[in-house]
């Protein structure tokens, strides 16, 4: 009988660390309470977007992966509608981060920045997440005058994650802040 | 800020401008009331013609008052009374529900049904 021997590399390292900082705030998000039904920071976000930025989509799919489910199993809403909200979210997300990937090498000169990724993808989250609401959950006209106050929100969130996400990125640009990552994300 | 993120913020703010555009104008005058009972609709009523319908749900008769443009759920058997405290719906997108009959009214004009909204 021969073992087979499974050895963690670089990115396995980079990618479990950054998963489990997501998943701690994707867990102490869902213990805030929310003004409306929908609306969070999504703080996680910021996790994804600095791995996107930093290591690269492979990286960011699978945290943005790991945090959705494993968050989920936690806070005890998996395989709830919640959960499906959640999934489609971020495989809007991350389907936009992707094409905004391509975008930036594609375009150069029109570069996104964590900024402009975050704006997008808060977009792209809510508007799934709406139409999975709307055609799976709550099939009525009158959840489209939602629409507007949700999709205003996560712009500003969005901004906020957004510039959240630019400032971590510049000081872990830093050499003495690079330095301390590996103690950080370990 | 790089260019590419003006672009991108400048792009969301109109499309969530858009949206408010598109889901949020003011409420329209309805001119027809459709009742549903058990999710299948029964009648179609024009809100110009003043009458007072009786409605059949699953616990007797309803009474339904159409008057002046608007209409109203004037008696129902139910122990609640929601749907009779709805009182006077007029706008397009309206709607009340008395749900132990399983009985509801929606309101529609120029065929807007976008423009609904709910009603408790």
């Amino acid at each position: 009988m021969s073992a087979v021997m499974l050895t963690a590399d670089r990115d396995d390292r980079i990618i479990a660390g950054f998963a489990a900082l997501a998943i701690v705030i994707h867990v102490l998000e869902a213990g805030f309470p929310s003004p409306i039904p929908g609306v969070k920071p999504g703080l996680a976000n910021v996790v994804t977007l600095i791995v996107l930025l930093r290591h690269g989509l492979r990286a960011a799919l699978w945290v943005a992966l790991l945090r959705v489910i494993v968050g989920s199993l936690l806070v005890g809403s998996f395989m709830t509608p919640g959960f499906w909200l959640s999934a489609s979210g971020a495989a809007g997300s991350l389907t936009v981060l992707a094409a905004a990937s391509v975008w930036n090498r594609v375009l150069p000169s029109w570069h996104l920045s964590a900024l402009g990724l975050s704006v997008l993808s808060a977009l792209a989250h809510m508007s799934l997440q709406f139409v999975t609401a709307y055609t799976v959950f709550v099939p009525h006209s009158g959840l489209l005058r939602l629409l507007p106050p949700l999709m205003t929100a996560a712009l500003a969130f969005g901004v906020a994650t957004g510039i959240a996400a630019g400032a971590v990125l510049q000081r872990l640009a830093e050499p003495d802040a690079a330095a301390e990552l590996p103690h950080s994300d370990g | 800020m790089t260019r590419g993120d003006v672009l991108a913020v400048t792009l969301a703010a109109a499309c969530v401008g858009g949206l408010y555009a598109r889901f949020w104008q003011p409420a329209v005058a309805a001119d027809t009331v459709e009742v549903r009972v058990a999710g299948t609709a029964v009648g179609r009523y024009p809100l110009q013609v003043d009458r007072t319908l009786t409605i059949e749900g699953r616990r007797g008769p309803l009474l339904l008052t159409i008057e002046a443009g608007r209409v109203r759920f004037s008696m129902s058997p139910c122990r609640n009374q929601i749907c009779v405290h709805s009182g006077w719906l007029s706008h397009s997108g309206d709607a009340a529900a008395c749900l132990p009959s399983r009985v509801s009214i929606t309101l529609s004009g120029h065929g807007s049904e976008a423009l609904d909204a709910v009603s408790f």
